[in-house]
């Protein structure tokens, strides 16, 4: 499903970072921890293929990203892959309902109202399709943002620090729903995070190190 | 939901600022607008009324003053002339045919014209209902003068002295309605006409009238012959009688003045110069003094067409801000369409999108703002003039403002697109 290979990304000079090579099968979740600063948004930004590495080759489903041009870029990021960002944002001129049906028209997916209304339902948020996502609560800015994600049936959805404003109650609640809205979905979740309540939920974890090893867990 | 889609409710979702960049537009394209039509209908009707002159014989005064009492009726006539002068140069043989115009009187501030029935001709005008003058004090209505003072066949009034209301009326000399010509959109519209004989007799002397009076009650008198022979062959014969009859030379006799048509261009480089420089009187043309005319009234639309630009400018700054401004909120929206597979292309699309939409909305707006005004001023003038603005098809001009308009709503949405492409993704998400 996801394999990289000895990626690595340089800001500058002296900012030079190398990633553990990342192997993922079908329907797996991946748990990746590290502290502040040591490039997990970088490499999640590297996966989504928003940027490009200095080194190394990241395929998914088949597709190696670096190969495609901007735009088929841009385009296979739409149909496979799903972000979940550490903060939800939203189009804020349009609803709830709007912002799917405008995410599933850029994936180049067919307009499918059905699809729209099936994931709000499984995230419990059916009642606010017509709202402003940016005038909901944070909680459930929290589950749109994850229908954002979901929509498009993407084969890899990806978490930056999805819980890290989040007590523990609600932490569990999000990680649960992300891990239920993956496996209903078919996909493959990655989460990025430096929340270590996140480890016991997780089977396969990597550890990012300033070294960058790999530490392996359990 | 699509890209256009999402354009429309982007504009929507900011009303404040989107309505300001609207009225500015529309207030713009509307002035310039209405401009082009009132421009275009003034010199289409001028140049229609002026149609079948090509000189204008009066007074020495002002040339275009001349014109415009002579032919548009509505400046002050320059003075009198002789019509034994105006007949000299009528029977001249570079001139196809000549209108005397004699007028000074007014009824309900419309004017009195003595003329002959080849002024009506010249404009083709019908009659409504009724017949021509006939006699002294007979006349035959315009249109607009029917309408506004309700009189109809049979019914009589005093004519007043002079073109402003409240001079001197003609007492117990009643003119008589014959006729009422069809409207015809023409400067007769507001004229009441009438034989040159009944302003003579007007003002002529008290008894002349009396006795020119009872002559037409009295049917075949030699006055009668007087207006037949008027109508048909001109001046000549009625020196004769008004010789014979009145005992007063034609040297006495004055008109205002006379519209004259040239048997050949040969008399526009000819007759001007001899009337000017030979005789009493003050030819004009038309043609040359509307020109003069059309290049002054020329300052004032360039000067109101280029704060209407201005406007348009403004609106177009307007556009750039907002645009501008709701991008700088919206980066991350931007970036989030990115990452959900929107191309560069798709996003520079919704922002020339959002301003030429904009531009579009304002350009019709302005449009409809411009064909309200129309219909206003054609209301306000269809009392005052003849003119009427009531059509209203699109101009040519109108499809260059358009492009004009587009082009400046693209130019404010240049540089908010060059900000979307230079959005650097993973930097503006890593900064959220």
């Amino acid at each position: 499903m996801l394999s990289t290979h000895s990626l690595s990304f340089e800001y500058d000079e002296h900012n030079q970072l190398e990633f553990p090579d990342l192997k993922l099968q079908v329907g797996d979740n991946l748990l990746i921890l590290g502290e502040s600063g040591i490039g997990k948004t970088t490499l999640l930004h590297l996966i989504s293929g928003l940027l490009k590495p200095k080194t190394g080759k990241i395929i998914i489903d088949g597709t190696d990203l670096f190969q495609l041009c901007d735009k088929q870029l841009d385009t296979f990021r739409g149909g496979a892959i799903g972000i979940v960002f550490q903060r939800p944002h939203f189009i804020n001129s349009l609803t709830l309902g709007e912002n799917l049906a405008l995410i599933q028209f850029l994936g180049k997916k067919k307009a499918d109202p059905v699809r729209i209304n099936l994931v709000l339902d499984s995230l419990g948020m059916l009642s606010k399709k017509n709202r402003k996502p940016h005038l909901l609560s944070q909680g459930e800015q929290q589950r749109a943002a994850i229908a954002l994600a979901v929509i498009n049936q993407p084969k890899l959805i990806l978490a930056d620090e999805p819980t890290a404003a989040l007590d523990d109650k609600n932490c569990i609640k999000v990680i649960e729903l992300l891990k239920s809205q993956t496996k209903r979905n078919k996909a493959s979740l990655i989460i990025i995070t430096h929340d270590q309540r996140l480890k016991s939920e997780f089977r396969n974890s990597v550890s990012l190190a300033s070294k960058m090893e790999i530490l392996p867990f359990n | 939901m699509n890209i256009s889609l999402l354009s429309i409710k982007n504009i929507a979702s900011k009303p404040l600022s989107t309505s300001l960049s609207l009225i500015l537009l529309s207030l713009g394209v509307g002035l310039i607008s209405l401009m082009l039509h009132i421009d275009k209908h003034l010199q289409a009707q001028m140049t229609n009324t002026i149609r079948g002159i090509d000189m204008v014989v009066g007074a020495k005064g002002s040339p275009l003053q001349l014109i415009l009492s002579a032919v548009f009726q509505v400046d002050v006539p320059t003075g009198n002339i002789k019509l034994s002068e105006a007949n000299t140069l009528q029977k001249n043989s570079l001139v196809e045919y000549g209108i005397p115009l004699s007028y000074g009187d007014t009824y309900q501030s419309f004017r009195i014209v003595g003329t002959t029935q080849e002024y009506p001709a010249l404009y083709a005008m019908q009659l409504a209902k009724g017949d021509f003058w006939d006699m002294s004090l007979q006349v035959t209505l315009g249109a607009s003068v029917a309408e506004k003072t309700g009189l109809n066949i049979g019914d009589t009034f005093l004519g007043s002295h002079g073109l402003s209301e409240g001079g001197h009326v003609h007492e117990d000399q009643y003119y008589t309605v014959t006729g009422i010509f069809k409207s015809s959109g023409t400067v007769i519209d507001q004229l009441i006409l009438t034989g040159l004989e009944s302003v003579w007799d007007i003002h002529g002397s008290h008894a002349d009238y009396e006795r020119d009076s009872v002559e037409h009650k009295s049917g075949h008198t030699e006055s009668g012959e007087k207006i037949e022979a008027t109508q048909t062959d001109e001046q000549n014969h009625v020196d004769e009688y008004t010789n014979e009859n009145h005992g007063e030379s034609e040297d006495d006799r004055e008109i205002t003045a006379m519209l004259i048509k040239f048997r050949s261009p040969m008399g526009m480089v000819l007759l001007p110069r001899m009337v000017n420089e030979n005789t009493n009187m003050q030819a004009s043309l038309p043609n040359y003094e509307l020109l003069k005319l059309f290049s002054l009234m020329g300052i004032a639309t360039t000067t109101l067409s280029m704060v209407a630009f201005v406007v348009i400018l403004v609106s177009g700054i307007s556009v750039f801000i907002s645009l501008y401004l709701s991008l700088k909120e919206r980066t991350y929206e931007m970036t989030l369409l990115r990452t959900y597979g929107a191309s560069r292309r798709q996003l520079l699309g919704m922002i020339f999108q959002e301003g030429a939409l904009i531009a579009l909305t304002g350009f019709i707006l302005g449009l409809m703002l411009s064909r309200v005004g129309l219909l206003v001023i054609s209301m306000m003038l269809k009392s005052d003039y003849s003119y009427d603005f009531s059509e209203s098809i699109m101009l040519k001009e109108e499809g260059y403002l358009l492009m004009i308009t587009l082009c400046i709503g693209l130019m404010a949405a240049l540089v908010p697109a060059i900000q979307v492409v230079k959005i650097n993704l993973s930097k503006t998400l890593a900064d959220a």
